[in-house]
């Protein structure tokens, strides 16, 4: 992310805060944006199941930083967008389960989604085999319906931890929950794919 | 990226993370289109020097003039102040005049003596016939 900044906006001061209507600035907040906007969508879309209303968080979230956080430094911007979008997410959640709608659907996510699981020692994982070539294709299609299947507090986890690589301390602050409770939703979660993706391995 | 300590599998989450990006690359162009647009909206609202920056302006410059006129309106007076500087010219030239004071103190009690004149010098006019 940081040098994705560097690259897009060279002039930009990334530890300090920066000046306002600063055309580096400017430059810099496009570049974060534009590094990060996919993957953005395709985690919403992942965890709220809906292409339109995960352009709109989507959107939401990118309006929300420039307006609230653009004069902070670029360093703090992927933190503070992810929370934001994620608040968004699961602000979508909520809203759904008040509606009723997709109570059922969710169900399964009122075990651990609100609440700030205890930590558990997981066992080690058997290793996993490397796929061949021909079979990434129909393991990205897999991997994109286990992971709907998923929690919404490990689908966080999973996507923050796993996609956009942020550490346990970040990931804990974004899902505004314990370094331990990121660790066992990520445990989980990850013990879930494997067990849903099982099939590719031999 | 992940530690022994949490005790994944570097090789799942590598294959996962291929598996994701390769379905990030694949979305369709209507939807870039429609990031590329969500984006532009986000970045026009960090440039408050243009014309949000001048319309606050004239904004508040507005309200200032509008808050003086109103001032201005309520305090204005609506009838006029006494005319003092009249008087203060007759009182001049009451100074100015080289007769004396005392005639003009005593000035009912003339016009009174006048009048008493013209009654004796003519006590009962018959009427003509």
């Amino acid at each position: 992310m940081i040098s994705v900044l560097r690259e897009y906006a060279p002039g930009l001061e990334l530890d300090g805060p920066v000046a306002e209507n600063n055309d580096t600035q400017v430059q810099g907040m496009e570049a974060f944006l534009a590094g990060v906007e996919r993957r953005a969508y395709r985690t919403a879309v992942s965890m709220v199941r809906d292409t339109h209303e995960a352009m709109d968080i989507v959107q939401d979230a990118m309006l929300k930083l420039v307006q609230r956080y653009a004069n902070r430094p670029a360093t703090e911007w992927p933190l503070l967008f992810h929370r934001i979008l994620h608040n968004r997410i699961m602000d979508t959640h909520r809203r759904r389960k008040a509606e009723g709608f997709w109570v059922r659907l969710f169900d399964r996510d009122a075990e651990d989604s609100e609440r700030d699981v205890v930590y558990e020692e997981p066992a080690a994982p058997v290793q996993w085999q490397p796929l061949a070539q021909l079979e990434r294709a129909a393991f990205a299609t897999a991997l994109d319906a286990a992971v709907q299947n998923l929690p919404a507090r490990q689908q966080q986890a999973f996507f923050l931890r796993i996609w956009e690589g942020l550490d346990v301390q970040q990931t804990a602050q974004v899902m505004a929950v314990s370094e331990g409770s990121v660790k066992t939703h990520l445990f989980r979660a990850l013990a879930s794919l494997r067990q849903q993706l099982g099939e590719f391995q031999p | 990226m992940m530690n022994k300590d949490e005790h994944t599998d570097a090789a799942f989450t590598q294959e996962v993370r291929a598996a994701l990006d390769v379905q990030t690359a694949g979305i369709d162009a209507q939807t870039l289109t429609q990031l590329r647009r969500a984006r532009a909206r986000a970045m026009a609202s960090l440039q408050p020097t243009g014309l949000r920056a001048w319309a606050r302006g004239r904004t508040w410059s507005a309200l200032a003039v509008t808050a003086t006129v109103v001032l201005t309106v309520s305090i204005w007076p609506t009838t006029p102040p006494p005319r003092a500087i009249p008087h203060a010219m007759e009182d001049i030239e009451l100074l100015a005049v080289d007769e004396n004071i005392e005639f003009y103190e005593d000035l009912e009690f003339y016009t009174w003596l006048a009048d008493e004149d013209a009654t004796v010098a003519d006590p009962d006019p018959a009427p003509r016939v």
